[in-house]
């Protein structure tokens, strides 16, 4: 059954025998290698794509109109010439595009994103203070939204074409179709405005001094409506996906033999269907990453949450693309890294795939 | 011609869609009369300020916080919202279909490079990427339209795509080959008429997609600044929230209802072309 484990390396296969031989088996025998070897193969198959993504803002960043040198001699208004020649010397604006281009990689490869003269601070201090505000956002919406859309998708299955699945197949395309910034601010209308139930902006409140408990509380008071709303569009396609993969798996053909054996509906349900039905909805959460995180520019818009979607709302507003471009790059590596994620934990719930 | 009429037949008996239709014919019909029946500059201050609805007869749906008619910005609106949305669709679906027609047909290292290409566009976020695109070439709806374009083409590619690879093997393409017909002819002749359904199901649901992007832009402040679109008002209905906040909630029911729409079209059609998914 236990395949060796010399096949998972298929580039030392043709080469000499390792001269560590007794170390790399006893790194095989670690409970994580075989993951860590996987992570790494899967990180070595994203370089290229890192790579295009920066390229990609490089060539962004040289479409936009005037250079960092234009913006910053804009904003001390002093611009003659000869400032701004000696400027763009300094910012290495003068080179060749090739050589801006290397000197780009290299900034990035220190992790150097470049300064944001509209804040003065680092682009990557920026962005590396409000991540943090964003992940959270995004980690609640994700669970509330995987946990309700399994759960609707189950109900909605267990009785097609019922009134049940009807209802709640009219509840998902409704939320399909709902703009979620408007969403957002009929929420505010309702719970903060009208009944005065929830805060309807920030991320906490301001000096209150809370700590501790009552720290967590104010937060979660603050998270609930930005949360809702994030997830709400999200509910509506893990239900419509859930529900497919669902019914799918109930017309194979080991459900058939399961209630051949006579277990109970609700143990095939549970024990039998959900869990292979629940692959689908993995592969979802890594492809949704990049639209959440444009999803949740807009929340955070909306309710003022101190997170990179924010970020970007501001540095639209005062025209600062070297910042934005900052953010589309980290955003991007985040989606890269939640892919990654995502393809470890599928090998973990179906082993058939790390084979392949 | 049979298979038309099958699938006008199966299509007509789907009552979610075809409320769905007569939805987008009133949107059609408000984006083609808006200029005949407001024919002044909907940012034209015509009224008092918050007026609500319903208090005025002459302006029905009321007026916002600089006394601008909501119904001629609603009336107005509708006509970006479906341009752009119709457009940039329009765009995404012919880069998309010929990127995934080249790569599914040619294979190989054709295909290895037109997907890469795929997955870098798919990688960066989608909104964040037009956001950026809108900020850089500033915003106007020609360029709100493109960069919806450009961050809505992959899918389409990545389907056409499968479904070429999938045509490709089939006999009629086989024989095509064998009796010497060109390349783009199997394409353009052959395989492109077979694979139009899903192409059409999914524009349907990209422009639904495409009207939304296009409002979160306008929200953001980030659409047409001569233009008034649904996404434009909210955004400046926003401020006044918590004294009108029905200066918000109109525009965005309109996007809700049109999008729906959309939806029950879109759905409409993919259980019309494929009917036997449908009691699965």
């Amino acid at each position: 059954m236990t395949l060796p484990l010399a096949q998972d390396l298929p580039l030392t296969q043709d080469k000499q025998p390792s001269p560590l031989p007794a170390a790399r088996a006893a790194f095989n025998r670690l409970p994580f290698a075989r993951d860590l070897r996987f992570v790494a193969r899967r990180l070595l198959k994203a370089l290229p794509l890192l790579l295009a993504v920066v390229l990609f803002n490089f060539c962004l960043l040289k479409l936009a109109p005037g250079d960092a040198a234009e913006v910053l001699a804009g904003e001390s208004a002093a611009a003659t010439p000869e400032y701004l020649a000696e400027l763009r010397a300094r910012f290495g604006l003068d080179q060749p595009v090739h050589v801006q281009l290397f000197h780009y990689v290299w900034k990035l490869a220190q992790f150097d994103l470049g300064y944001s003269f509209r804040h003065n601070m680092s682009v990557r201090e920026l962005i590396m203070g409000r991540l943090p505000a964003t992940l959270l956002l995004m980690a609640s919406a994700l669970t509330l939204a995987v946990t309700i859309g399994a759960m609707l998708g189950v109900l909605a299955s267990n009785k097609v074409n019922s009134w049940r699945d009807t209802l709640i197949s009219v509840f998902a395309m409704l939320s399909f179709a709902t703009p979620v910034f408007w969403m957002g601010l009929m929420m505010i209308v309702l719970f903060s405005v009208n009944l005065g139930w929830l805060p309807s902006s920030g991320m906490e409140t301001i000096a209150s001094g809370r700590t501790g408990f009552s720290y967590i509380l104010d937060v979660s008071r603050h998270m609930v409506m930005p949360v809702a709303t994030l997830a709400l569009f999200y509910v509506a396609v893990y239900t419509r996906v859930m529900r497919a993969s669902m019914l799918e798996v109930f017309n194979q053909d080991y459900v058939t033999t399961a209630r051949a054996k006579g277990l109970s509906e609700n143990r095939i349900t549970f024990r039998h269907v959900l869990r292979n039905a629940l692959l689908p909805l993995v592969t979802l959460l890594g492809v949704q990453m990049g639209t959440m995180l444009g999803g949740s520019v807009l929340v955070e818009t909306v309710f003022s949450w101190p997170g990179l979607g924010r970020l970007a709302f501001e540095a639209v507003f005062q025209r600062d693309i070297n910042l934005l471009l900052g953010i589309l790059l980290s955003c991007s590596f985040v989606v890269i890294a939640a892919n990654i994620l995502v393809d470890v934990a599928y090998t973990k719930l179906d082993p058939r795939i790390a084979m392949s | 011609m049979r298979a038309f009429r099958d699938f006008c037949r199966r299509f007509s008996r789907n009552r979610a869609a075809l409320a769905g239709i007569a939805i987008l014919l009133l949107v059609f019909v408000m984006a083609v009369s808006a200029g005949r029946l407001f024919p002044d500059d909907p940012w034209d201050m015509i009224a008092l300020p918050f007026v609500w609805p319903g208090q005025d007869r002459e302006i029905w749906l009321g007026s916002d916080m600089l006394g601008r008619d909501l119904a001629a910005g609603l009336f107005h609106g509708a006509k970006v919202s479906l341009m752009i949305g119709f457009v940039a669709t329009l765009m995404a679906v012919v880069t998309g279909t010929t990127i995934g027609a080249l790569a599914g047909y040619y294979r190989g290292p054709v295909d290895d490079l037109l997907m890469r290409f795929t997955e870098l566009f798919q990688t960066i976020p989608q909104f964040i990427f037009a956001i950026v695109v809108v900020a850089i070439l500033s915003p106007s709806v020609a360029n709100v339209t493109i960069a919806i374009a450009l961050v809505s083409w992959p899918s389409v590619a990545r389907l056409v795509r499968g479904e070429f690879l999938a045509l490709r093997e089939r006999e009629f393409v086989q024989a095509s080959i064998a009796i010497g017909m060109g390349d783009l002819r199997i394409i353009l002749t052959q395989i492109l008429p077979n694979a139009l359904g899903p192409i059409i199901v999914t524009g349907s649901l990209m422009v639904a997609t495409a009207i939304l992007t296009e409002a979160g832009l306008a929200f953001l402040g980030l659409g047409d600044p001569n233009i008034m679109s649904w996404g434009t008002i909210i955004g400046g209905g926003r401020d006044a929230l918590r004294s009108a906040w029905y200066i918000t909630a109109i525009p965005g029911f309109a996007i809700l209802l049109t999008v729906l729409a959309l939806n029950l079209v879109g759905e409409g059609l993919n259980d019309a072309l494929n009917p036997r998914l449908k009691n699965r």
